[in-house]
């Protein structure tokens, strides 16, 4: 072991609680899991979260859980960063914010101050918005669509809390409520109990291995992704494969076909309920904000376009792994359910 | 890493002054051996608000920088024990009734508490304080929090008593109560000693003035020499080549602003190649 293994507390070695959030259940069962955390007591969570002075991926090595009772608003309407994959009510919420995981492109960098975990133990409130929301969604035909793991990684924290439990089992008293739960995770096997349903959209993001050791630190390997995969589409659950984002190096189409090839020998593209597609990109303010701290990775040094407020890779970069993507799919899933974000 | 001491008293200083070996500079009234410095910030409030808002004048190597906080304080008497050491946690500040959470990510063998930091010292109503009550923690959180990260911050109280002397000039052997915990303070400062905890940097002291010192001959503006910063770090990432092919760049003084602009753009482009 080096010494920077050993040199850092572990994982939610302490838990800042908010004064508001105690006697909550998802707090007594926190408290319960990390019963030799220490314990601190705060007015607010934000006096925790919104500190300045924080170091994002210093506290990466040693993220802390804080425990707070969240504010509305519950529920937003999906921005043009997320793929809405063809849903027009498309919402999403925060159960939690940040992520277990560490991948290098994440958002959440820049977003927020600190890296320590945020989980909101008022479902209850969450619940309620929701349904408030499913009466004046703007096209009544349609289902409301949330995304409940916008930022973070919802289904890797489920043997820490069975949230995407409670919401799959909530999903179920709400017709018009679809869910989509978007993963890196290998977790399923902690909600494969749970009778399948249409209601929800479970979503892997795939990427080849190069990209998961080097660019998606802490996330499981690939082939346990597939594995998870399969047993999904298995218990018949709708599955989402998320190529999000396709990540531009020298040689990336072979490693990118290589992945497109091991999935196609695995899976079943007939079972697959749709493919969302995706290059880099972040709002310049994020972008510039994780650029400050001069990370790690290459990724914030390269060259981007600024369109509209938005870093991405140039026009023809989009279109070339579009062109791509859509060549080497031909055949497997018809083209309208594959969706390009643009 | 460098470690900043900081101590309200002399009284406190002395040990840790003789344990490192440290020297008093005259210009700076800095204590200093090696990577450690203290600086001694006198009691309450007002006098370590002063001193450490002047402290940039005499410290500046705050990228590398843990700061460490060693003094007494009064503990709670159920939850502390005399001359026992304790790692901060969270500081209330009495007075404004804010509160000021340290990161603590690394490992340590100290039983955490909470602060007060009050404006008098406490000699009743002590039970409603818990863990430990001092009178300078929040306000050297706030004013090192501007030039070191939150895990950069550490804040080791022992305590003097339980809140049941009505004058802190009244403890009698401060210097013999920190004396007693000295092995495990450098024992802490030495754990604490790894270089994960640097600030991240991109240009080594020498690009940086090279990159200065050749805006400054070309007479860049604010956002072209930003610019310029900018560029050389995108370079050194991705290639991980030295920049020699730039000194030619810096060497003649544009004479217009057209010129300028011009050299400014041919830099551009030797690093878009
Ligand atoms: S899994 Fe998703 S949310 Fe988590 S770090 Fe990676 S990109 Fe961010």
């Amino acid at each position: 072991m080096s010494r920077s293994e050993n040199y850092f507390l572990p994982d939610f070695s302490h838990i800042y609680l908010e004064s508001a959030a105690k006697e909550y259940e998802f707090t007594n069962l926190c408290l319960d899991r990390f019963s030799n955390s220490k314990v601190v007591e705060i007015p607010d969570y934000k006096s925790v979260f919104n500190r300045p002075g924080q170091d994002f991926q210093t506290q990466k090595r040693s993220m802390k859980l804080i425990l707070a009772v969240k504010k509305p608003p519950f529920i937003y309407k999906g921005s043009n960063m997320l793929q809405d994959g063809g849903f027009r009510n498309f919402y999403y919420n925060t159960p939690i914010l940040n992520c277990l995981y560490n991948c290098d492109y994440c958002f959440l960098q820049g977003m927020y101050p600190s890296a320590n975990i945020v989980v909101f133990v008022n479902q209850d409130d969450m619940e309620k918005a929701v349904e408030s929301e499913i009466k004046i969604r703007p096209y009544l035909d349609e289902p409301l669509m949330l995304s409940i793991s916008y930022n973070t990684d919802l289904l890797a924290f489920e043997n820490i809390l069975p949230m995407t439990r409670l919401w799959i089992e909530y999903s179920k008293t709400q017709p018009d409520l679809n869910l989509e739960i978007r993963s890196k995770s290998t977790m399923f096997d902690s909600i494969s109990d749970i009778e399948s349903t249409d209601q929800v959209l479970l979503a892997w993001t795939l990427s080849p291995e190069k990209v998961v050791n080097k660019n998606e630190l802490d996330t499981p390997p690939l082939i346990k992704r597939l594995k998870a995969v399969q047993k999904a589409i298995k218990k018949g659950w709708r599955v989402r494969l998320c190529f999000d984002p396709i990540l531009l190096y020298s040689d990336w189409e072979k490693d990118y076909l290589d992945l497109l090839n091991q999935i196609k020998s695995e899976i079943s593209f007939n079972e697959i309920f749709d493919i969302t597609v995706g290059v880099f990109r972040m709002g310049q303010d994020y972008f510039n904000r994780i650029r400050k701290t001069k990370p790690e990775s290459k990724l914030y040094y390269q060259k981007y376009i600024n369109d509209a407020g938005v870093i991405t890779v140039s026009q023809s970069d989009r279109e070339a792994v579009e062109v791509f993507v859509r060549e080497n799919l031909s055949g497997f899933i018809p083209e309208d359910r594959i969706h390009f974000w643009d | 890493m460098h470690f900043l001491i900081l101590t309200a008293l002399k009284a406190e200083a002395l040990p840790i002054i003789e344990v490192f070996g440290l020297r008093k500079d005259s210009k700076t009234h800095l204590y200093q051996n090696n990577n450690i410095s203290l600086l001694i910030t006198g009691v309450g409030r007002d006098k370590t608000k002063e001193r450490l808002q002047n402290l940039h004048q005499v410290y500046s190597n705050f990228d590398q920088t843990i700061v460490v906080n060693v003094g007494i304080a009064g503990g709670n008497p159920h939850q502390t024990k005399i001359g026992e050491l304790y790692r901060v946690n969270v500081i209330f500040d009495e007075e404004n009734k804010q509160c000021f959470i340290p990161d603590i990510l690394c490992r340590h063998p100290l039983t955490e508490l909470s602060l007060t930091t009050v404006a008098k010292s406490v000699n009743k109503d002590r039970d409603c304080f818990t863990g430990l009550v001092d009178m300078e923690g929040s306000v050297i959180f706030r004013e090192m929090s501007r030039y070191v990260p939150l895990h950069r911050l550490v804040f080791l109280k022992l305590v003097s008593d339980h809140m049941d002397i009505d004058d802190w000039r009244r403890i009698i052997d401060v210097t013999g109560l920190i004396a007693k915990q000295i092995d495990l303070i450098k024992s802490i400062l030495v754990s604490l000693d790894h270089h994960v905890l640097t600030n991240n940097v991109i240009l080594s002291d020498k690009v940086f003035d090279m990159i200065q010192r050749g805006a400054s001959q070309l007479s860049l503006t604010e956002t072209q020499t930003h610019q310029l910063m900018e560029w050389t770090e995108n370079y050194i990432k991705l290639t991980e080549n030295d920049l020699e092919r730039l000194a030619p760049y810096f060497i003649k003084k544009p004479n217009s602003k057209k010129e300028r602009n011009h050299i400014f753009e041919s830099i551009r482009e030797l690093f878009s190649t």
